[in-house]
């Protein structure tokens, strides 16, 4: 550990350090610990949102003390992290659910699991949506219902 | 004294990092479908980058912030490369 930083900011880095990694800990636990997929995609949000603004805060509130000015370049990841990884995550969930609702490819999930249990739902409703779609062709859009 | 403390609350935010990184490890290695290994992928690597910073922030060396940043955008787009390919069968059509 290189310098001198004041008691204040000494604690405040500390305390932010220490919220962020245990939050990106508990992230990493639940990630491991729930049962289905759809389940599984929330848990790492936790690091990316609360622990990766802890973290970058911390350090932002360090070298400031450390080098005697301000020093923003911490704020740059502070905006990038949390603003892509809902993307990211979105994205990889509806690829998910594009594997689930065909059953042309991807692997089938153990049979008994959770993730069995969300595929047979997806594939109900992709063969109800395409259901509703033939009858559209056929006969043309529903009536509105009248109040 | 209270660099001391310092030192060893940034330590233990390491160790909880590092741990944090192992669980994620674990998931990609137990799958058990591609799309849980991504997931397992993009917490490891957004963990590596927290470590990356928390680290510069114990040697008080703000180099290691250069290298958190490219991991976290790097990484960024493998995940959203590694969710196309798994939508679509293929990255770029």
């Amino acid at each position: 550990m290189t310098g001198e930083v004041p008691l204040a900011a000494a604690l405040i880095t500390a305390v932010l350090a220490l919220i962020g990694a245990a939050v990106a800990a508990v992230g990493a636990l639940g990630l491991l610990r729930l049962r289905s997929f759809y389940a599984r995609a929330h848990p790492p949000t936790l690091a990316a949102t609360l622990g990766a603004t802890c973290i970058l805060l911390a350090s932002v509130v360090y070298f400031s003390y450390l080098e005697g000015r301000f020093m923003p370049k911490a704020l740059l990841a502070v905006v990038f992290i949390p603003l892509v990884n809902p993307v990211t995550t979105m994205l990889l969930a509806r690829a998910a659910l594009a594997r689930d609702r065909t059953h042309a490819y991807g692997a089938r999930p153990e049979p008994g699991s959770e993730d069995a249990e969300w595929r047979r739902k997806a594939v109900e409703l992709a063969s109800a949506q395409a259901e509703a779609a033939r009858r559209v062709a056929e006969d043309g859009p529903p009536e509105p219902d009248q109040p | 004294m209270m660099t001391q403390m310092l030192a060893g609350a940034l330590t233990l935010a390491l160790i909880l990092l590092a741990a944090a990184m192992v669980l994620a490890a674990w998931r990609i290695i137990r799958g058990p479908r591609a799309q849980d290994r991504v997931l397992g992928m993009d917490t490891l690597y957004l963990n590596g980058m927290l470590l990356a910073l928390v680290f510069g922030l114990r040697t008080g060396s703000d180099l290691a912030f250069e290298a958190a940043l490219i991991i976290g955008m790097l990484g960024f787009a493998a995940t959203v490369a590694m969710a196309k390919f798994l939508m679509r069968g293929e990255v770029i059509e």
